[in-house]
């Protein structure tokens, strides 16, 4: 399938590739179970092309990269009956867009000429579903035909995310690359049938390799991430939170001029807070970073991102003696003799001086306020 | 014109490396980076908010927020060492709720101010600071340490609130890995000992502790504090620093390579430059601490991924993979980089011999703790 946006290589963008599965037909409980399909003790999902959808939506809608605009987008999406796909996404998709062997196979190729026709690309792989991790490198996706009736392997209805990783990471094609795979880690009774990969989808692999090429693999051993119905997976949502959010946003530096979302923060923040989502729900999921590392801007904000921001003064008797000066880095005064606690307000992300004037029998103070996306939430005790 | 300030960074570090190379941000009150500096470096600043931060020996970003104006000279110390006591990087690091303070462990807020006295008083705000000890056992969980292999206890510590911490020094003569078997509530959980041969007690020593993961009572294993450079790496590993500890790397070549003052710390080195694809040309190093140190297993996973590379070296890579099969990692990563090679190994031949190697890592992969940065492996005990 071609990209669902107007392809230009003329000059250097960025390239993305998203794969999401939900459906599968030839499991147990699917339209057309196989034996073999029957034998790994699978389930539906029916979150999971959900999730790759809401990916590529704000890769089209909120993507920001002025040095590599989005100039190519594939999606490839197998939803379950019922599933919600974000309508814009759901709109641009042609009929055949479901992700079987042959459609992955046909859109890799396209991806791959895309990615190779510039050196200054970035290439953005993302890839949810059904997976076999066994190791902390490297990922097998499960598409929709796995399983099928006929198939000469095992892994013939499968994509290996590491081998067209390693074939994507060479000196020749996009150098700065992001790679999230969304998959869950099978049960070890399962994951140890798949110790060739024979038959899986892959590339070859060049020598060398690109400048920046992370790759996240989320893994769980639950079902419950991809479980919960009308959402998106934990590792989306962490995913989407860093983005959307601000949640993994850092200040300008380097070459950027904007706030951005770089490699090292990602590596920070996306473990964490897919580790506390799956905490939240009961469940124990990590995220491996494997790839090279290398920094690089995934994201940037055209403007700065704004901040919930809620101050609390303790004890609650200090709150009708004490006024509140809010005031930028620069001196511009936002908030001038506030006397409503909490403080709630939304201001651009920054340093600012909080001044609180007490009257007896508290002290006045001033500190310094260091408010970063997506929420500020503080409490500031007056003695 | 206006008069600038001055503001000089000093870095409290057990190593002189470490301070002398560890990089300092200075960043304004919109978060742009504005400068950065070593060690002692003076920065001319114009009046207003600034971050000033570095990560430090703790794998902790340290900050000090500061209101310069009126051409105030000031001296700024940001010191790890009082963290250092009780802090470690948990397996959870960042709550739900995001904090002005998400990505950073330690702050303070200082007001510098020359010329007239400001009327308020100068406050000091903790801006949610999470103390981050990760080590909450439940309560009256007895954990029994069982057997050690290759190492040997040398102290144990338990705290008023009843924690305890197992300090190992290595055996005089090794001839694989060191590890510890514990015993927790009818598990019994092997975890390899990060020690080192070359020194004395305290600098070739280890530290095991206990920490919740996602509910479950689990032992992280540190390298003692004492070896500066590799306790370093390996907090900044955790946290998830991975482009700070691979600088370390980088930068303590000698410490790490030449002198083999610690061949545990070289071999996290090592694994740190394979991580950033910047391995290859240390290979002479791999090959030496292969060679020079057999009973650590993982160099040789790292040298056979080298030379995996090449058709000529194929031979030797498979050997040294093959043997690598056959004892214990110290690193969760190594053994996952031999899974990953053994499966996709890029030459023909030699198959029968791979397949019983996969097999038997195989067999391992169901009791490995992914989350563990040291290799861990959990077993239920029979009734």
């Amino acid at each position: 399938m071609p990209s669902i946006i107007n392809e230009d290589l003329t000059q250097p963008g960025t390239h993305a590739l998203i794969i999401g599965v939900s459906l599968y037909p030839h499991i147990a409980d699917g339209d057309d179970p196989t034996p073999e399909g029957e034998s790994f003790q699978l389930e539906q999902l029916s979150t999971a092309a959900r999730s790759a959808a809401e990916f590529a939506a704000w890769l089209l809608n909120e993507y920001h990269s002025p040095k590599a605009p989005l100039r190519s987008l594939r999606v490839l999406l197998s939803p379950a009956p019922g599933e919600q796909l974000n309508a814009v996404i759901q709109a641009l998709l042609p009929p055949a867009h479901a992700a079987t062997r042959s459609a992955v196979e046909q859109d890799l190729v396209g991806f791959r000429a895309a990615c190779d026709s510039h050196r200054d690309n970035v290439a953005i792989v993302y890839v949810a579903g059904h997976g076999v991790q066994m190791t902390k490198h490297g990922s097998v996706l499960l598409l929709q035909d796995f399983a099928k009736q006929g198939q000469l392997s095992r892994l013939q209805g499968a994509i290996d995310m590491a081998a067209v990783h390693a074939g994507m990471n060479h000196p020749g094609t996009a150098q700065t690359q992001f790679w999230f795979v969304d998959a869950c880690r099978q049960k070890p009774a399962i994951a140890r049938r798949f110790e060739t990969l024979t038959g899986a989808l892959a590339l070859d692999e060049p020598n060398g390799n690109a400048e920046a090429s992370p790759l996240f693999l989320a893994a769980t051993t639950g079902s419950l991430a991809y479980g919960r119905l009308g959402g998106e997976s934990l590792f989306n949502e962490a995913l989407m939170w860093a983005l959307r959010q601000a949640g993994a946003a850092e200040g300008p530096g380097g070459d950027d001029q904007y706030w951005r979302v770089t490699v090292t923060q990602l590596i920070k923040v996306l473990p964490d807070r897919v580790k506390a989502l799956a905490a939240a729900h009961g469940e124990n999921q990590s995220v491996d970073v494997a790839g090279k590392v290398h920094e690089a801007t995934l994201h940037t904000y055209p403007k700065t991102p704004t901040v919930e921001l809620h101050i609390n003064l303790n004890p609650a008797a200090a709150q009708n003696k004490s006024q509140a000066n809010l005031a930028q880095g620069n001196g511009q005064v936002i908030l001038l003799n506030h006397n409503q606690w909490p403080l709630v307000t939304e201001v651009a992300a920054g340093l600012y001086t909080l001044s609180i004037n007490a009257t007896v029998p508290y002290h006045s103070q001033m500190t310094i306020l260091e408010i970063k996306p997506p929420q500020c939430q503080t409490a500031i005790e007056m003695l | 014109m206006a008069i600038k300030n001055s503001v000089t960074v000093q870095l409290k570090s057990s190593s002189y490396m470490l301070g002398e190379t560890s990089p300092i941000e200075i960043r304004d009150s919109g978060f742009n980076l504005v400068k950065q500096l070593l060690r002692g470096q003076r920065a001319e600043l114009d009046d207003g908010l600034y971050e000033i931060s570095a990560v430090l020996e703790d794998g902790q970003k340290h900050r000090h927020l500061v209101h310069l104006q009126g051409g105030s000279q000031e001296e700024i110390t940001l010191d790890a060492h009082e963290a250092m006591q009780t802090v470690r990087p948990p397996p959870q690091r960042v709550k739900l709720a995001s904090s002005p303070a998400a990505e950073s462990d330690h702050e303070s807020i200082l007001v510098f101010t020359a010329g007239a006295a400001s009327d308020m008083d100068m406050a000091s705000l903790d801006l949610d600071f999470e103390p981050s000890s990760g080590s909450a056992p439940e309560q009256g969980v007895p954990i029994e340490l069982a057997e050690s292999h290759g190492a040997v206890l040398k102290e144990k510590r338990t705290t008023a609130a009843g924690d305890s911490s197992w300090f190992f020094e290595p055996s005089p003569h090794l001839d694989s890995v060191p590890r510890a078997d514990f015993l927790i509530q009818g598990r019994k959980i092997t975890i390899s000992l990060p020690v080192n041969p070359e020194g004395y007690y305290p600098l070739n020593a280890c530290e095991v502790v206990t920490i919740m993961n996602a509910g479950a009572l689990e032992l992280r294993a540190w390298i003692s504090h004492e070896r500066t450079v590799a306790s370093t790496m390996q907090h900044m590993l955790a946290a998830g620093y991975i482009l700070h500890a691979a600088r370390i790397a980088s930068e303590a070549g000698e410490l790490l390579r030449d002198k083999y003052q610690d061949p545990t710390g070289a071999l996290l080195g090592a694994l740190l430059l394979q991580k950033i694809g910047q391995l290859e040309p240390h290979r002479g190093w791999v090959r030496n601490l292969a060679s020079d140190f057999d009973w650590l297993n993982d160099s040789k996973v790292l040298l056979a991924l080298l030379l995996s590379r090449e058709e000529a070296q194929q031979d030797e890579a498979l050997t040294l993979a093959l043997r690598a099969s056959t004892k214990p990692m110290m690193f969760t990563e190594s053994y996952s980089l031999l899974l990953d090679l053994l499966r996709r190994w890029p030459w023909p031949g030699r198959q029968d011999e791979r397949h019983t190697a996969l097999e038997s890592l195989a067999m391992m992969t169901p009791y490995t703790n992914w989350d563990s940065m040291m290799f861990y492996q959990m077993n239920t005990l029979k009734e």
